[in-house]
């Protein structure tokens, strides 16, 4: 039905509502973009969208685990991502692959020249990661405050000014006559120009440079303007082998070790062997030494006798014989058993330290790897929660219900009368 | 034209049921997804748990027949009680650790917990469990040698017997008063109470109750030298324990039988095979004195048949 069929008055009010609905599409309309744009600007706060990041490249061995967009730690914190990996040319004898990553603010703050890139496993599936770790009494890699490069006679006018420190380092030979972090001082500067030095870069502590604009070049030990493009700042590398070849030495290492304690086991029976026969030696020799002990007795009998001297009484020369037959056998079961116990323990020894070795190996793996039992701890809480979760649900929940037997009675069986 | 249409109609009709499978399936996969589980229940106090934990693990080496284990684990889960103030759950406790130390022939200990027992319950006004404590006590007393006890016991409990009305306890109550009447020669009284007492098992539908009847009507009989009809009570209480699984029960049913027939001299061979298997499995439960018996009926059994041969070379009494 068109409008202009309709009365007057039914026109005036559908024409209001149509205002009505116009209004409230728009303001609507308006909700949903201020909804949109705040919720892009929150995800972008969040991932750090809005955050300076400052590029870093390293070389590995081996890039087996690794893939771009893959987060790079520092100190636990998530401070950045990789930004590409690629192989180095053929004729490059020293490097593999080369890896840029970008390390966000303010963590960058934190790499110094003797920062390391440590790339170790991430879990079993041969997953590695990246740890950047923290610099130490070193420059940082980015300057994160104002430099300026001056003349000898403009650095004078900064003498014992506040937060005024040099930038760069200056050797005489292998010492270091100006290091970076020193305050300018008269003294320092005589020094300098004692060299021929005529410029020197300054760093001013009291003005923040966000982003930074001047990167350390190693080089020539001195800040430079960051280049266009920025390569970013070449972090040296800590490179641990992936878990699958420690696994494989580790493999190796025992079966290496296998055929030894297999021959450790064969010593032990033969030892064993051994110990039985001297047994049986042993038993043999009071066998022996018993017609002895009696001959002794009947000596010790004539020697008590009314006679009483050894005068009247001589040894039987078959005594006397089965004596030495017996001596002899017991000396030789004795070296013997000297040999077989020197045998055991020399073996007991190499086993010992095999399985030292071993528990070393396991120790140092465990330490090399200390985030796999964090992750496997937390893998295991999950899918716990998430299996309590599973029996909770209203589809599932029955299957899993809780024992119904009521705690038990006070328990009485009917009597048997010939019990008694 | 109309067969046209009626495709088109049919093709309309098959659109509509694949959208309302669609439908229902979108339905499902929503009610599905939607509902979230429960919460967890909240957690109950950690010596409620405890408690809970100990009684229940007592009650499975209980039904374990390992006595001195479970003697441990009720004693332990009497002390949980004790230290929540649960004095249902004391009594109950100490119930059960009285039994536990009957089947450990400690009877003077087992004694005392069941009138602790009775004592607790008595106090909390829980007329079931009481009657519970003193039929296990009625049973406790029945194997000592003075009877002046266990008259005094019935001669307390016999009025209070009408204000009974859970059928499983009259029951377990009038079986031992049938056996006290047994043992006090009064016949026709006994064997009423175990017929009042089979037909309380029966509207429990206890099937131990039911065997253990057949078992004291068979002594019964026995007493009476109805022999056919205490052999054919032995022979139902057999089935019955067997039915149950119960070792103890199933062989001195095998005992029971095998002396009947000897007693009345009938099928000795039977009998004989029966006490065999009665004095084998007495050995095999560790009741020595029990085996003993068994073996003397043998020897009797074998010297009947004619076999005081093979009595003497077995070294039977």
């Amino acid at each position: 039905m068109a409008l202009q069929d309709l009365t007057p008055q039914l026109r005036t009010r559908l024409g209001r509502l149509e205002r009505l609905v116009g209004w409230f599409v728009t303001l609507a309309t308006l909700l949903l973009l201020f909804g949109l744009g705040y919720y892009v600007y929150q995800l972008a706060e969040s991932r750090g969208w809005f955050l300076t990041k400052m590029p870093y490249f390293t070389f590995v061995h081996n890039a087996a685990g690794l893939n771009v967009g893959d987060r790079v730690r520092l100190m636990g914190f998530e401070a950045g991502e990789i930004t590409e990996i690629k192989p180095q040319p053929p004729d490059d004898l020293y490097f593999n692959v080369y890896i840029q990553f970008r390390v966000k603010e303010p963590y960058y703050g934190y790499l110094w020249e003797n920062s390391r890139a440590k790339v170790g496993a991430a879990d079993f599936l041969g997953h590695r990661f990246i740890e950047v770790t923290k610099g130490t009494n070193a420059i940082p890699t980015y300057g994160m405050h104002e430099i300026t490069e001056l003349n000898l006679a403009e650095a004078e006018k900064f003498i014992g000014s506040n937060n005024i420190f040099f930038a760069e380092e200056t050797f005489i030979g292998t010492n270091v006559a100006v290091s970076t972090s020193e305050p300018v001082t008269a003294a320092a500067l005589k020094k300098l120009a004692a060299l021929n030095i005529h410029s020197v870069q300054i760093a001013n502590k009291n003005v923040p440079a966000t982003p930074p604009r001047w990167i350390w070049d190693e080089k020539t030990a001195k800040y430079k303007p960051i280049p266009k493009p920025n390569k970013g700042y070449w972090l040296h590398v800590d490179e641990s082998p992936a878990l699958t070849e420690r696994l494989e030495t580790v493999i190796n290492t025992v079966e290496t070790a296998l055929p030894d304690f297999l021959g450790l086991t064969n010593k032990l029976a033969r030892v064993l062997t051994n110990a039985a026969a001297i047994l049986a030696h042993a038993d043999e020799l009071l066998v022996q030494a018993r017609p002895a002990v009696t001959n002794f007795a009947q000596i010790t009998a004539n020697l008590s006798g009314p006679k009483g001297s050894l005068g009247e009484w001589l040894f039987p020369t078959n005594v006397n014989l089965q004596l030495q037959n017996t001596l002899g056998s017991a000396n030789s079961t004795l070296l013997t058993a000297q040999t077989n116990i020197n045998t055991l323990s020399s073996n007991v020894l190499v086993s010992l330290e095999n399985v030292a070795n071993l528990t070393s190996n396991l120790h140092a793996q465990v330490q090399g790897n200390g985030l796999i039992l964090t992750e496997l701890s937390e893998l295991v809480i999950h899918t716990d929660d998430m299996v309590q979760g599973l029996k909770r649900h209203w589809l599932l929940r029955s299957a899993f219900r809780a024992p119904t037997n009521a705690l038990p009675n006070s328990l009485v069986q009917p009597r048997v009368g010939g019990e008694k | 034209m109309k067969t046209r249409a009626g495709t088109v109609d049919e093709g309309r009709r098959g659109n509509g049921s694949a959208f309302l499978r669609e439908l229902a399936i979108l339905h499902m996969l929503a009610v599905l997804l939607g509902c979230r589980s429960a919460p967890p229940a909240p957690p109950s106090p950690p010596a409620v748990s405890m408690a809970e934990r100990a009684e229940e693990q007592a009650a499975k080496i209980f039904a374990q027949h390992n006595w001195p284990a479970a003697a441990r684990a009720w004693q332990v889960a009497v002390d949980h009680s004790s230290l929540l103030n649960d004095l249902g759950g004391e009594a109950v406790a100490l119930h059960n650790l009285a039994q536990t130390e009957r089947e450990l022939a400690q009877d003077a200990e087992a004694q005392k917990h069941l009138e602790q027992a009775a004592r607790l319950n008595e106090k909390l006004g829980r007329a079931s469990e009481w009657w519970r404590n003193q039929i296990a006590l009625l049973q406790l007393e029945a194997q000592f040698k003075e009877t002046a006890p266990l008259k005094n016991r019935f001669a307390k409990l016999f009025p209070l017997a009408p204000a009974l009305h859970d059928r499983s306890i009259q029951a377990l109550f009038l079986n031992e008063v049938g056996l006290w009447q047994k043992s006090q020669g009064e016949a026709a009284k006994a064997e009423k109470a175990f017929a009042e007492a089979e037909q309380n098992f029966k509207a429990v539908k206890d099937s131990v109750g039911l065997a253990t009847i057949s078992a004291n009507r068979a002594e019964l009989y026995e007493e009476q030298k109805n022999y056919s009809a205490a052999i054919a009570a032995w022979k139902e209480a057999l089935a019955g324990f067997q039915a149950l699984a119960d070792p103890p029960h199933i062989t001195q049913s095998l005992l029971g039988e095998g002396r009947t027939l000897l007693t009345a001299n009938v099928d000795l061979p039977a009998a004989e095979d029966l006490l065999r298997r009665a004095a084998r499995n007495y050995q095999l439960l560790q009741k020595p004195q029990k085996a003993q018996a068994a073996l003397v009926l043998l020897a009797r059994c074998l010297a009947a048949e004619g076999k005081e041969a093979e009595s003497a070379g077995q070294g039977l009494p």
